[in-house]
């Protein structure tokens, strides 16, 4: 089955990405291992995991604590959408912070080198919580920067307001 | 006919590529669908039902041309964005600290891989 990139998070708004001193297989683990996942999004070093296999493939639910935006303990869920060891995760993300509303957190892992030694450069798509996926326009599709295009309105924004 | 609820969703207007295209265009200033149309590869009709989408997110609003009463043009009302800008300033900053933290877990388990290699 061919999922539209649509789903998989295309409409993305926040995209953000950082390099790692490690193998693209070391990162992609700690992005699905309940265990680690727990430790560095949730800050949970005692993560009582077992329940899931993240790597079992598209359509395994997974749930893991989080450290929401305010700083105080969340609950993340997810469905896994795609899982392309170790270049690609894409997954529902449902934040408790959130209202559990449906978003659709996209990983695109790509190696590199850091120091000489092999590295991974890791880049987060996170979508907006869409009820209705909208279809796919064939036009005008060029690559958009979310981020720069809301900063800059959200300059207007201020500008409007500020008259 | 009332519009649902994904069409007044201000999420659902800025969900495709091409409105978003369409806003960054009237951030410039008001234009008239013809101006609008010839900016992108696609029909005019095909550009007045994005434009409707962001007419109905109230995101953009019609009015007569002060040039040509006979004109209608389209001008941008970002209000709405509000929501989604915040909604994307939080998630900004928490990719920025949970990716920070994925790489000190993640580098710290290769440094102990590697003292383990060397043992």
């Amino acid at each position: 089955m061919t999922i539209p990139d649509r789903a998989l998070g295309a409409d993305r708004i926040v995209r953000e990405t950082i390099d790692i001193a490690a193998r693209p297989e070391d990162v992609f683990q700690a992005l699905t291992d309940p265990r680690e996942l727990a430790a560095w999004l949730g800050g949970v070093d005692d993560f009582a995991a077992g329940e899931w296999a993240p790597d079992a493939g598209p359509g395994t639910s997974w749930s893991a604590p989080a450290i929401a935006p305010d700083g105080a303990q969340g609950l993340v869920r997810g469905e896994l959408l795609l899982v392309d060891s170790p270049r690609r995760l894409v997954s529902t993300w449902h934040a408790s912070w959130d209202h559990y509303a449906r978003t659709v957190v996209r990983y695109e892992l790509e190696p590199i080198h850091v120091g000489g030694a092999e590295g991974t450069r890791v880049t987060v798509f996170h979508s907006a919580p869409v009820a209705s996926a909208p279809h796919a326009s064939a036009f005008g599709a060029k690559r958009d920067s979310w981020t720069l295009m809301l900063a800059r309105l959200a300059q207007l924004m201020n500008e409007r307001l500020t008259v | 006919m009332l519009p649902t609820r994904a069409n007044t969703d201000p999420f659902h207007a800025v969900s495709d590529p091409t409105r978003r295209a369409l806003l960054d265009r009237l951030r410039l200033g008001a234009a008239p669908v013809t101006e609008l149309a010839a900016g992108f590869a696609m029909s005019r009709p095909a550009v007045s039902r994005h434009l409707r989408v962001l007419r109905q997110a109230r995101l953009v609003r019609e009015r007569r041309s002060e040039h040509d009463a006979r004109q209608r043009v389209y001008q941008i009302t970002p209000m709405p964005l509000r929501d989604v800008a915040q909604w994307a300033q939080s998630y900004e900053l928490f990719w920025q600290g949970g990716l920070a933290r994925l790489k000190t877990h993640v580098e710290k388990g290769a440094r102990r891989r590697a003292r383990e290699k060397k043992l």
